[in-house]
């Protein structure tokens, strides 16, 4: 979301209408005029025909104006056909919840208020829609300020190492079906213990292999003691027989009304796979005259066995509207440019169904309209502006009845109708369908299907393609591998090793008709026999900065298995491509950077963190500041609440024009993120802990850059800033060499000396542009800082505790950072480092840091060890490469 | 020797020749403009590639890299939800009479330094009319202190005036927000106040 501003300032976003003359010519310039008299013409004939032989592909949206248009347009067209495509969808959630309640609802999870949390492979902390909702309630279930506190215990089973699983207090990695038979055990093991879910499987338990038998009673029994506090949540990868179960479960638990709450689907653009199997069954049979293709990049992400490329070409004529001219377009007789919704009219429906309205900040930069305006345009023949399309939906549907201007000024204000959510459904769970669910999961997942698996994920940067030519974000390091520029197969060390692959060597994989080359990546805690296929990437037509990135996993993925497939083959082509890591060091080799205990160590010492720490009370020979030279800052982030998302570091780039160095640069070590988060691995490489500590610069008070700088370029403020000042900076690089945290970073080349002119526009004014030879880093935001105090001085008043924000702060879905004035006893900085879990980094180099971190928890279960042997023990012996 | 002495004069001749050229394409080439920047040698970030407020852009129409708020939008903290605080009219009784209690201050600094500001360039630091706009260009501009008519007229409808603009006078509603439009017309009633008492 930070990135946004990239995109919509993207020199290579199409500006103008284009079209096709000559069936094999290049698209050429035309004119709207020219389309819309075209249209006309168009319009006309479908009209007597009813609209036979037109079909539309549009992206998924949730815009109350967009369903409006969409039913009007099938008002007008009836025989025509609307289609949505997502590649990432939730077909499986939806059926689930259909299947278990007969009604179309959507679950929306409040997690703060759960205290025991099972995720089927849910990444519902990152990539899952909701996520950043998620994140914010799953940090406060865990806010932990004394010993009576409680926190919340987070179970995960996945197949990937998702950000979710990174967070898990207790995970499983386990391949797609042990996933659900993991499912199908704990509703069997739930029923057992007298929770009504409706299975009638009474003396009759799923066979468990691999082992998770005691684990999945331990779990079961751990969700029954929380009660209606406990939660369980499926994946959009989860078959909807898990979903059906989950949802059963939840019910039976009585969290359903607590932690869960299900609502109406209202204004959802969205349609499943088998949609989009019939469009493409009628492309083929040449059934579709004219197809007009509605955002997001159908040619690219869909399943390779529908080939909708050669599919589209069968079209009479296709009508592309997109930002860009991409994979698509290529195939089009007519591209349209699509508004960037930082610049269009539009309205959604926020996550709990209140609808908002967005506003352009800017006008349209180039000769585009938004998607509402060109269904408006298809509709009427006419162009109505957007303005006046979402108006009208909100006049008839939301805020009819009198007085409809000022009640509009409001929610225009307010961004968002905020008494208007839509209402929790009651729920009437059909326990006969939830048994035939379970049974069904249980026979499907009992037979083995040996050979690699293949998990197609989206990726935690481009997500599923669509931001593939944003550079912040292709710069942006994948959370847990820390890969830049580019995806690899991601495989577990154990299989590498049975597989006799490393990391850097280059593999062809083959699976369902399709072949792509990928260079492999070893990370700990994939699951046994499973090789993790990142999608977005490999892009052919996405721009000049995303074109042929990493590969494109779509080109493996079938329709009838989006997310998990087994039979994947993998060969070693000899070739080696070494993906660009961040961090390739993945052990704290015993060293307490990340402090982190379990809850109950916690009770017991909770002055654990800085135990080990000398006094610090050392005198120093460098002045300190004065009690009277203003606020003081410091800044604590808490490793507790941090889910290493790297939002603070999208955020950080943005405001502080911070420049994007390309894959050659990242692999010399010279990003230029003034702000990382470094991942570390303890524990088993096959179940590896995983922990994340962002780096800012530590504005030490001792700082050992200073002392080194031969022109004093960085020098202290009288509020306990370590400034940078650019102009003097003459590139020595002492002060990086200093840095014991290594936050320095230096500009090895002029990157912003051929900024194109749009993406000048995407600068921070407030901040310098830096040229080449000059060092820089982390400034607390003291453009933020600056601009707060003029604010106060102008109104005659203090500067209030929380006004001044850094960009990171602001950001941080999880509000794990804080940032204030160390020296006010009440602010909220200071009553974080009064906490017994804040420690500073290096503390032994005293150099007084003003960044500190109040350590992590985490909250195991005290059997799982115990059950964790069980299981084992229990385990078949099995030869290598079985599967099941 | 004589042949060295001419060549050396001639050489003298052709030094004083190529500086009185220089000094020609010097003097001759001032005042002259050009769009190009002038040679720098020391870059040192003087010029960034990011768009500051009121300098010039090659890419929009107008030619800045100041754009105009799209119509119809609302920024945070630009709603103002009182009727007869945002136009100066209320619904069922037409223009305030007064300025409303929900932007009423006991001071008029604010409003003096405002209209100092903003209204002295046409209508005068006394509001006599008399601005440098008048007395130089000849723009015949409203007296607001003395003009029976404008004294005549309610709070609420100087208000309007203030932010949409009058025959001559353009609309400064998105320049002066509506606190200090109000604080503008307490100022101009005091000084017609003090006016009509002396």
């Amino acid at each position: 979301m930070q990135a946004a501003v990239l995109d919509l300032y993207d020199p290579d976003r199409s500006r103008r209408p284009l079209r096709r003359t000559t069936p094999e010519g290049p698209l050429g310039d035309a004119s709207w005029e020219e389309f819309i008299e075209f249209w006309q013409q168009r319009r006309e004939a479908f009209d007597a025909a009813d609209g036979a032989g037109l079909a539309v592909l549009s992206a998924g949206h949730a815009s109350p104006t967009a369903s409006r248009l969409e039913r009007s347009f099938r008002h007008r067209f009836p025989r025509a056909e609307w289609v949505y495509w997502e590649p990432l969808g939730e077909d499986h959630l939806f059926a689930g919840v259909r299947l278990a309640s007969g009604l179309d609802l959507r679950p929306r999870f409040d997690l703060a208020a759960a205290t025991v949390i099972v995720s089927l492979e849910s990444d519902f902390l990152l990539t899952e829609s909701d996520a950043i909702h998620q994140a914010r309630g799953f940090a406060r279930s865990r806010v932990v300020r004394g010993r009576r506190d409680g926190m919340s215990r987070l179970y995960v089973a996945e197949s990937d190492l998702s950000l979710t699983g990174a967070a898990a207090d207790h995970r499983l990695a386990l391949r797609g079906r042990q996933i659900g038979r993991f499912a199908a055990l704990l509703a069997w093991h739930l029923e057992q213990q007298g929770v009504p879910i409706g299975i009638d499987a009474a003396d009759e338990r799923p066979p468990s292999a691999p082992a998770l038998e005691h684990r999945a009673e331990l779990v079961a029994r751990d969700l029954l003691a929380a009660g209606e506090a406990g939660l369980v949540i499926a994946g959009r990868s989860q078959p909807p027989e898990v979903h059906a179960l989950t949802l059963a479960i939840n019910r039976a638990l009585g969290a359903v009304g607590r932690t869960v709450t299900l609502r109406s689907v209202d204004d959802l653009g969205y349609s499943g796979i088998a949609e989009l199997r019939g469009l493409v069954r009628r492309l083929q049979a040449g059934e579709v005259e004219t197809l007009i293709t509605l955002g997001g990049q159908p040619a690219y992400s869909a399943p390779a066995d529908f080939d909708l490329p050669a599919a589209i070409g069968r079209a009479g004529e296709v009508i592309h509207c997109g930002t860009h001219v991409d994979e698509t377009a290529t195939q089009a007789d007519w591209h349209l440019p699509l508004s960037h919704f930082l610049e269009s009219w539009g309205d959604a429906r926020a996550g709990d169904g209140s609808p908002a309205i967005v506003q352009p900040l800017i006008a349209p930069l180039f000769e585009s309209r938004s998607a509402i305006e060109l269904t408006a345009l298809l509709v009427r023949g006419r162009e109505r502006s957007g303005h006046t399309l979402v108006t009208r939906t909100w006049l008839d549907d939301l805020l009819g009845g009198s007085g409809f201007e000022r009640r509009w000024e409001r929610a225009l204000h307010d961004g968002v109708l905020g008494d208007a959510a839509s209402q929790a459904a009651e729920l009437e769970i059909d326990a006969a369908a939830v048994a035939v669910a379970w049974r069904s999961l249980v026979e499907r997942t009992a037979a083995a299907r040996p050979g690699l698996e293949a998990v197609f994920r989206p990726s935690a940067a481009v997500y599923d393609g669509r931001f593939a030519n944003n550079g912040w974000l292709q710069e942006l390091p994948d959370p847990v591998t820390r890969m830049v520029w580019g995806n690899a197969a991601l495989i577990g060390p154990s299989t590498a090793a049975r597989l006799g692959v490393v990391s850097g060597q280059t593999v062809e994989l083959a699976l369902a008709g399709g072949r792509v080359e990928a260079p492999i990546q070893v990370l700990p805690g994939v699951a046994d026999d499973c090789v993790v296929l990142p999608v977005g990437y490999g892009r052919r037509a996405a721009g000049r900065v995303g074109d042929g990135i990493g590969f494109d996993a779509y080109r493996l993925r079938s329709s009838d298995a989006l997310y998990h497939e087994v039979g994947l083959r993998l060969m070693v082509t000899g070739k080696r491509s070494q993906p660009v890591l961040t961090q390739t060091h993945w052990s704290m080799e015993g060293r307490d950077l990340v402090r982190e205990a379990s809850l109950e160590e916690y009770r017991r010492d909770p002055g654990f963190a800085t135990a080990e720490e000398a006094d610090e009370e050392a005198s120093s020979l460098w002045p300190q500041p004065a009690a009277d030279s203003g606020p003081q800052w410091g800044m604590t982030i808490d490793l507790n609440a941090c889910i290493g998302c790297n939002a603070c570091v999208v955020a950080c780039q943005s405001e502080n024009n911070i420049p994007v160095v390309g894959r050659e640069q990242v692999s010399r070590g010279r990003e230029m993120h003034w702000l990382r988060v470094d991942r570390y691995f303890s524990g088993a490489a096959d179940e590896p802990a995983v922990v994340f500590q962002p780096i800012p610069c530590m504005h030490c008070e001792n700082a050992p850059c200073e002392e080194v700088c031969p022109v004093g370029a960085t020098v202290h403020d009288r509020q306990g800033l370590n400034a940078m000042v650019y102009n003097r900076c003459i590139g020595t690089r002492y002060c990086s060499n200093n840095c014991p945290y290594k936050v320095r970073r230096f500009n090895f080349f002029n990157y912003t000396r051929e900024t194109p002119e749009l993406v000048k526009m995407a600068m921070n004014p407030d901040v310098t542009v830096r040229s080449r030879g000059v060092m820089e880093k982390c400034s607390f935001c003291v453009q933020r800082i600056r601009e707060q105090e003029l604010a106060a001085k102008m109104a005659g008043a203090e500067l209030e505790d929380g006004a001044v924000r850094p960009a990171c702060q602001q950001t941080c879905p999880a509000a794990a950072i804080e940032f204030g004035d160390i020296s006010a006893a009440t602010s909220r900085v200071s009553a974080a480092k009064e906490s017994e879990r804040n420690y500073t980094l290096l503390s032994e180099l005293h150099l007084r840091p003003r960044t500190s971190y109040l350590a992590g928890l985490r909250h195991p279960h005290r059997d799982w060890r115990a059950a964790a042997e069980a299981d084992r023990a229990a385990a078949p012996r099995r030869p290598h490469g079985a599967g099941s | 020797v004589v042949a060295a002495g001419a060549a050396n004069g001639r050489r003298r001749w052709g030094v004083l020749l190529v500086l009185a050229a220089l000094v020609a394409i010097g003097v001759g080439s001032r005042g002259w403009t050009s769009r190009r920047p002038p040679i720098h040698l020391n870059p040192n970030m003087d010029r960034q590639p990011k768009y500051l407020a009121q300098a010039s852009s090659p890419f929009f129409y107008n030619g800045s890299t100041t754009q105009p708020q799209v119509a119809a939008t609302l920024a945070r903290g630009e709603l103002v939800e009182d009727e007869s605080v945002g136009t100066g009219r209320s619904a069922w009784s037409g223009y305030v009479t007064s300025i409303p209690a929900a932007v009423a201050t006991n001071s008029t600094a604010r409003g003096e330094e405002r209209f100092d500001i903003f209204c002295t360039p046409c209508h005068g630091a006394t509001g006599d009319g008399q601005g440098i706009l008048t007395t130089r260009g000849k723009i015949r501009t409203a007296d607001v202190v003395h003009d029976e008519r404008i004294r005549q007229l309610p709070a609420g409808r100087l208000f309007e005036i203030i932010g949409d603009g009058v025959g001559l006078m353009p609309g400064y509603a998105r320049v002066i927000p509506v606190a200090d439009r109000w604080a503008i017309v307490a100022w101009v009633k005091q000084m017609q106040q003090i006016a009509a008492d002396s």
